[in-house]
């Protein structure tokens, strides 16, 4: 099975949504100080500084990390998704389970000309995110032609063995 | 039963315009008392009077024009067969036309509330075989109760027809049957299978009453009860209520299974339970995508077992569940499996072995991470800013008690086995849940990795199966790489 990488956009897409997921925990955290006047306390500043601290360097390493770790691969029989930096986690979806795939851009995907393909089964969805665009569009294209295959298969009565 | 059109049973339009009447009968009683007086002794004057003859108006003709809608939409409804497919058409200001493939009924399900009871009707239940809809029914008819078992068989023949069945291989008899649960059954079944939880909640709050009643004068007591002028016989009162409430639970399962009976017939299994709200499940053996084998805690203490089945489209409440054995001996329950359900019953729990020894490590070190969170961490910054920590140390030994309980219980409890077509997974902390899942059910896999399992090269995580929102996930404990390939493997036999 050949495993595919992502591109340098990814890297940038990650950065800027980790960037933005950072920015809005710090205003979070910086609001309830504020609210409940804490500034004034040694111990709530402690925690607030080792907190922030956290979140920066967590900004800063954990795209780069989860760029690098992050890959995916498909062939005739399944897809197989491999991602994230501390707690990696593994999805294979076999491809005659496949009941529906659909393409999905968020606001800062489209920044980049980065796309999600969610693939769905019976038992839920599965995502496979930052693609190009028209690599996207290519996936999409195969496994909807794989899925007509298998039905076609089940229809005229056999089981994918 | 022929295929021409036909309505449903027009009791549908007292059951669905009763709850409105219930609601606007009590509002006109609640009102009665203030009304009734002026009407009769005249003390109204010309504007009020007014305003009061259209309000009762509007009270008297808006159950009319309830009761009126529901006439016309039963009137209105169609239901119809037509060759594979079973057709509801609805020609109201909405018009709907929904068709629905027989092929892919899932199961065809008959209950009965009093009310349908007393009128000879019964309400019949159909579920589609898809994950989108699988939490509630797709489709519920109301007819009496002949036409109902004759739909109801139309539907299954035509299915039978039109449907290759999966498990080709049964080696099970039609007819094949669990005997129909005595009073004593039920009862064992009601009193093992209280959850964890709610037994947690039964001592706490029986321990805590006694406590208050006997003891009222310490400190909690106070705390809680700051009257000490009650009543001692409102306590009692207060204590009696949280029992019988409890007790209730249990009465209200021993209904709910009241003549519980688990038949075979040939490609799907009957189940019918049911005292107030007689339940009849007709599932297809290929839709049944697990057997869930549960041991609560009291369970577990007499080494009692009892079986579910997780398919779709099993009712909407937590009521309804797709039972197939009750709480029983291992013996028993094998042996009711084999004779009523031979497909999941290739391997036995005797087949499970726990995860390898190194995952003891990772348990031990999630322990004291959890210990140093919940219990170190706010016992030192109690010391540093309480003034006394002594008040708070019974409540941190508690909670640290409950850490290193819950973490070995969960140990405890982890078990697997992959054989070539079924595998055994088996998780749970005081209620121990065995699943037995045919590898062919499995949709999807996630596997999941911390730093820690990282270092032993140990791989946990999820099989993904076609079942309502909470049974669609099995979780499976710490496997090696080649446990984890063989259970790929077995997910995808026709991959090399």
């Amino acid at each position: 099975m050949k495993f595919e990488k992502l591109n340098k956009n990814a890297l940038k897409c990650m950065y800027t949504a980790a960037g933005l997921g950072v920015l809005v925990s710090m205003a979070g955290f910086t609001f309830i100080m504020l609210y409940f006047s804490l500034f004034s306390n040694v111990l709530a500043v402690g925690i607030y500084t080792f907190l922030m601290i956290l979140l920066a360097i967590n900004g800063i390493i954990s795209p780069p990390l989860r760029c690098k770790r992050y890959r995916y691969a498909i062939d005739d029989e399944c897809i197989d998704i491999r991602e994230g930096w501390l707690w990696i986690e593994e999805h294979v979806v076999p491809l005659n389970r496949l009941h529906q795939i659909s393409m999905n851009q968020g606001p800062i995907d489209r920044i980049y000309g980065l796309t999600k393909v969610v693939v769905t089964t019976a038992g839920g969805e599965v995502t496979i995110r930052f693609l190009e665009y028209s690599k996207a569009q290519q996936i999409a294209d195969r496994l909807k032609v794989k899925i007509n295959e298998l039905a076609l298969v089940t229809q005229n009565g056999g089981r994918h063995e | 039963m022929n295929k021409q059109p036909f309505h449903c049973h027009p009791s549908i339009i007292l059951e669905k315009a009763g709850g409105f009447l219930v609601a606007w009968l009590l509002i006109l009683l609640s009102q009665a008392d203030e009304i009734l007086p002026a009407l009769i002794y005249g003390t109204f004057d010309a504007a009020t009077l007014k305003t009061a003859l259209f309000f009762l108006i509007f009270m008297l003709t808006l159950p009319v024009l309830i009761a009126g809608y529901q006439f016309l939409v039963w009137k209105k409804t169609w239901i119809s067969l037509d060759e594979n497919t079973l057709i509801i058409e609805r020609n109201t200001l909405m018009h709907r036309k929904n068709t629905y493939s027989i092929p892919h009924i899932a199961n065809i399900n008959t209950e009965q509330n009093l009310f349908e009871l007393v009128l000879h009707t019964c309400r019949v239940k159909i579920d589609l075989e898809n994950a989108t809809d699988a939490e509630s029914t797709d489709i519920s008819i109301i007819l009496s109760c002949r036409k109902a078992q004759e739909l109801k068989n139309l539907i299954l023949s035509l299915r039978e027809n039109s449907s290759c069945q999966t498990w080709t291989e049964s080696s099970s008899k039609a007819g094949s049957s669990v005997p129909c649960a005595s009073f004593p059954e039920i009862l064992r079944h009601c009193i093992c299978s209280l959850s964890g939880g709610f037994l947690i909640i039964i001592i706490v709050v029986l321990a805590v009453s006694i406590f208050l009643l006997f003891d009222g004068d310490i400190y909690l007591g106070e705390l809680l009860w700051e009257d000490k002028n009650a009543d001692f016989s409102m306590k009692v009162l207060a204590i009696g209520f949280i029992v019988i409430s409890y007790g209730w639970q249990i009465v209200r399962k021993l209904l709910a299974f009241y003549h519980f009976t688990v038949f075979r017939l040939e490609h799907d299994l009957s189940i019918r339970y049911g005292f107030f709200r007689k339940q009849d499940y007709t599932i297809p053996v290929k839709n049944i995508q697990a057997v869930r084998v549960v041991q609560a805690p009291i369970a577990r203490l007499l080494g009692l077992y009892e079986a579910q089945l997780v398919c779709i489209g099993i009712g909407d409440s937590s009521e309804e569940l797709a039972q197939l054995t009750l709480c029983c001996k291992k013996s028993i329950l094998y042996q009711q499996m084999s004779e009523i359900l031979p497909e999941f019953s290739t391997v036995t729990m005797e087949h499970m072995h726990k995860p390898v020894r190194k995952t003891r490590i990772i348990y031990c070190a999630s322990l004291i991470f959890q210990l140093i969170c919940f219990c170190l961490l706010p016992g030192c910054l109690l010391a540093c800013y309480a003034e006394s920590i002594g008040p708070f140390l019974p409540g941190i030994f508690c909670a640290a008690l409950f850490l290193i309980l819950h973490q070995l219980l969960r140990f405890h409890c982890q078990g697997f086995y992959l054989g070539n077509t079924m595998a055994l997974f088996s998780n749970g902390s005081l209620t121990k849940t065995i699943m037995f899942l045919p590898f062919q059910n499995i949709q999807h896999l996630c596997l999941k990795q911390d730093p820690l399992s990282r270092l032993f090269h140990l791989q946990r995580g999820s099989v993904y199966i076609l079942a309502s929102m909470l049974s669609r996930e099995i979780s499976f404990p710490y496997l090696e790489a080649e446990e984890v390939e063989r259970l790929k493997k077995n997910m995808m036999p026709w991959k090399n």
